[in-house]
């Protein structure tokens, strides 16, 4: 154990020697930040990624993270990493102004960049208004306030024509839907979690919503007496195959969500749990998977 | 009762007994002597089975050992080595009984017959006082009796020691032996044990074999064996033979400064 | 012999007491007519008797663990089993290949932790058939290492948010979906208890030494590798059913041991009793300390078990 912590403790300071070099000898601008076209952006988050495109911020855009799928363009940038795995000397080789951050980045490694003169934006996502906040904010960073509106005024147009779908449901009929973000052991989404949130949008009530955590383990009985109407899992690599391995499962048959047929288990998750400007594609597809016919009923 | 023809057997590449032979008569004390690596060891392995030889074979009771299943060859001999059972929280009773394993059918547990033969084994090997205590609570020489009570439980015929005696004082010494030679007097059995003192083979074993890398170097009684000359060229030691005042036998008697 | 039965009697009273509560209790109420009833009384039934299985294997794996290498600190996981198995199924998870079928992740577990065991045999065994013991324990704690840190290899390079899977499978997990997987574990468990306790005399035996164990009549090198086979397959049956459950297998047949004494005719079934009923309780602890979520059940064998078993040291010396 010493060894280790020895280990990545000589690694660590290597590293930072060589960050430290790579700043020095790499001649940043001395105000970076006051010049915006010398704005060099590296994104580690996917949602902020397409966000950036979306405010045509694109050609601003010097590195991503390997999680950063879309849009194709961005597949073509340097990649610094996947998530929280990030490597210091190939972001700070590509002399960025600003990193975009996520949730999963090791604090010490955000810190050093920022103390290299790099600005650091932080973004922790759990709601869809935290989203806009956050599209705003980088708007306003990069000096595209406008553009930034105007994404934010087109998803809540969008959100608002999703709403029309189920509006006539009282809330206390709209169907229940237990959200499997993994199945063994069983985890679902809680009353902290985006997806929760993102539920609601969709017209949805989450099962878990008195479970006032982000993404528990929980009881597999529970599931049974919540006894959902739909339910969604979220592992891709069960698709097609979903409404077998919920029925299969030990009491699960009678839950009525298997008896009506209403398991789901296509919906594409980049699209759902993303915070970024294709979430209300997301939601719209959820929506209508949960409202098949167009005035709810 | 014993009969060795020709053993030549060793460990991987190393051959420690070449061509060895002997002959073990019914109701014998054998003693096995020997510098350390000469083999001593090596041959009890052979004859108990653990070590099949290269060349050459065991005749126990007249039947070749290595056709014989362990089972059979437990119920005619009984191996008591040094040390044993240090890290085993068995009761004396518990180990004594253990010793009846040759004899009890493969699912069985122990009869009363079982009990009461484990109970006079304890007896005769002077342990039944501590029948209740673990093993590992009692001294090195009590825990070598509770042992030789297995081996005796085991109703062997043969009974084989491993330098029995070694890190037990003198006293225990002493009463461990004097128990092996009452029972190889009074019931017949026979002993082959390797010896690493050689007063107390010379008092104890009627006839004494001397090994040297492997090879039998000398063979015969105490009286016959135990010489200064031999001695001198099995062990490199110089040293005087005496007869001990009581039993006649030769005496070991190391001189310091004579060399 | 009589006191043996009361011995019995006691333990199979406190199985079914600890039973009747990891029935009873859980984070839905039922009521007892419920508990046979399709749906939740069912699901609730499979856990309590796949944590009974569970527990039972685990001790009677470390109580043969600990008599064939004869060191206390022996315990189901100890040659490698456990970094096999969590190599195994860390793969499954993360490339996603539990596609396939509910049987992956269970059968991948299994057969890594049954190959790494036969791996680290392989490995010890010097020429002519010899297995020194500290050979053995060497070269499971080499091989449990590479396997560990190719663990960690595969960890680090996939998407976070599988790694979290991973982490969980490797705290065990007992919540069961399926009557087959169940039934497969139950029948393993079930077979090598029962042998083990035929054979339990030969532990006894083994537990002096090779040596003195073949003069005592024992075939060593043929028990020696149906010990071993035993224990893997009820090890490998174990991890595939509930992943890695420290403890259990480690502290319970100690325990025992200290209460009963070391003869394996008793302490085998003894320790398949106490395992079952110690773990249907942490389990019960599991599920409803913090309902509807559930905590890691390795977590609370260990603080649960941990304390318990220093407290019995420290009563009675010898172990």
């Amino acid at each position: 154990m010493k060894r280790i912590i020895t280990l990545i403790f000589l690694v660590a300071s290597v590293a930072m020697a060589v960050a430290v070099a790579v700043v020095l000898f790499h001649q940043t601008p001395a105000h970076p930040t006051t010049q915006p076209t010398a704005l060099r952006i590296i994104s580690l988050s996917p949602a902020m990624t397409e966000a950036l495109y979306e405010m045509g911020l694109g050609d601003r855009l010097v590195g991503v993270s390997q999680a950063c799928n879309y849009p194709p363009e961005a597949t073509k940038l340097p990649q610094v990493g996947s998530l929280g795995m990030t490597n210091m000397e190939t972001m700070l080789s590509l002399a960025p102004t600003m990193v975009v951050t996520t949730d999963f980045e090791r604090d010490d490694t955000m810190q050093a960049i920022r103390s290299s003169g790099v600005q650091v934006v932080e973004g922790h996502i759990a709601t869809i208004q935290q989203m806009f906040e956050s599209f705003e904010k980088i708007g306003k960073l990069t000096g595209h306030p406008q553009q930034a509106a105007t994404l934010v005024q087109k998803m809540k147009g969008d959100l608002a024509g999703i709403h029309a779908r189920f509006a006539a449901t009282p809330v206390e009929r709209r169907p229940r839907v237990y959200l499997e973000v993994w199945h063994d052991p069983i985890t679902t989404a809680g009353s902290q979690s985006f997806m929760d949130d993102v539920l609601a949008h969709a017209g949805g009530t989450n099962a878990a919503h008195e479970i006032s955590r982000d993404y528990p383990i929980i009881s597999p009985e529970k599931v049974i007496e919540w006894n959902p109407q739909v339910v969604v899992l979220c592992d891709e690599t069960t698709r097609g195959r979903g409404l077998e391995i919920v029925r299969g499962r030990i009491g699960w048959e009678r839950i009525d969500a298997v008896k009506n047929n209403r398991v789901i288990d296509d919906l594409s998750m980049d699209l759902l749990i993303r915070p970024g400007p294709r979430l209300t594609q997301g939601i719209r597809q959820l929506c209508e998977r949960l409202y098949p016919t167009e005035s709810g009923r | 009762m014993l009969l060795i023809q020709g053993i030549t057997a060793g460990y991987e590449k190393h051959i420690v007994l070449q061509d060895v032979s002997m002959n073990v008569a019914p109701g014998e004390f054998v003693g096995l002597l020997g510098p350390n690596g000469c083999g001593k060891t090596t041959l009890l392995r052979v004859i108990s089975g653990i070590l099949t030889p290269r060349s050459g074979q065991v005749i126990l009771d007249g039947r070749n050992i290595l056709t014989m299943t362990r089972r059979t060859w437990a119920q005619t001999a009984a191996c008591l080595m040094q040390d044993m059972g240090m890290d085993t929280t068995f009761t004396v009773r518990e180990v004594a009984l253990l010793g009846r394993s040759p004899h009890l059918p493969r699912f069985g547990w122990e009869s009363h017959h079982d009990h009461a033969i484990a109970q006079k084994a304890m007896e005769e090997a002077d342990i039944a006082h501590l029948a209740d205590r673990p093993v590992s609570a009692i001294s090195g020489g009590e825990r070598q009796r509770a042992f030789f009570a297995m081996c005796l439980a085991q109703g062997p015929r043969l009974l084989l020691l491993d330098e029995p005696v070694n890190h037990l004082d003198l006293g225990h010494q002493i009463q461990l032996l004097e128990c092996v030679r009452r029972l190889n007097r009074q019931n017949k059995l026979t002993v082959v044990g390797v010896f690493h003192d050689l007063n107390l083979a010379s008092e104890y074993c009627d006839r004494l074999l001397v090994l040297r890398n492997g090879r039998i170097e000398a063979a015969g009684t105490p009286g016959e064996v135990v010489t200064p000359e031999l001695i001198d060229r099995v062990y490199g030691a110089k040293v005087v033979v005496e007869a001990n005042a009581v039993s006649g036998r030769p005496h070991v008697v190391v001189a310091a400064g004579s060399h | 012999m009589k006191r043996g039965w009361r011995l019995y009697l006691l333990l199979i009273a406190a199985l079914l007491v600890s039973c009747a509560i990891g029935l009873g209790i859980g984070a839905v109420h039922l009521s007892p007519g419920d508990l046979f009833a399709p749906g939740v009384g069912q699901l609730r039934l499979a856990r309590v008797l796949l944590t009974v299985v569970v527990g039972a294997g685990l001790s009677v794996a470390g109580v043969i663990f600990q008599a064939l290498l004869r060191n206390p600190l022996a315990e189901p996981y100890v040659l490698g089993a456990s970094s096999g198995a969590g190599l195994a199924a860390a793969m499954v998870i993360l490339m996603g290949w539990s596609v396939a079928g509910a049987w992956v992740l269970p059968g991948g577990a299994f057969v890594g932790s049954i190959l790494t065991v036969a791996l680290v045999y392989a490995l010890a065994r010097g020429s002519g058939g010899a297995l020194p013991i500290h050979s053995l324990l060497l070269a499971g704690v080499v091989v449990g290492a590479v396997l560990s840190s190719l663990l960690m290899f595969v960890v680090s390079i996939a998407p976070p948010e599988r790694v979290h899977n991973v982490m969980w499978w490797l705290l065990g997990n007992l919540q069961i979906f399926d009557w087959g997987l169940l039934r497969a574990a139950t029948v393993l468990v079930v077979c090598g208890l029962g042998i083990t306790i035929l054979l339990a005399r030969d532990l006894n035996l083994m537990t002096l030494g090779e040596e003195s164990a073949a003069h005592l009549g024992l075939n060593v090198n043929q028990s020696r590798v149906l010990f071993f086979i035993l224990a893997s397959l009820i090890t490998g049956a174990v991890v595939a059913a509930a992943g890695l459950i420290g403890f259990v297998g480690l502290i319970v047949p100690h325990s025992v041991r200290l209460a009963i004494g070391p003869d394996h005719r008793r302490l085998a079934p003894a320790s398949a009793l106490v395992g079952a009923t110690f773990l249907v309780l942490a389990d019960a602890f599991a599920r409803t300390i913090m309902a509807p979520t559930e905590i890691p059940i390795g977590v609370v064998t260990a603080c649960l078990g941990g304390p318990f078993f220093l407290f019995l040291l420290k009563r009675k010396r010898p172990v």
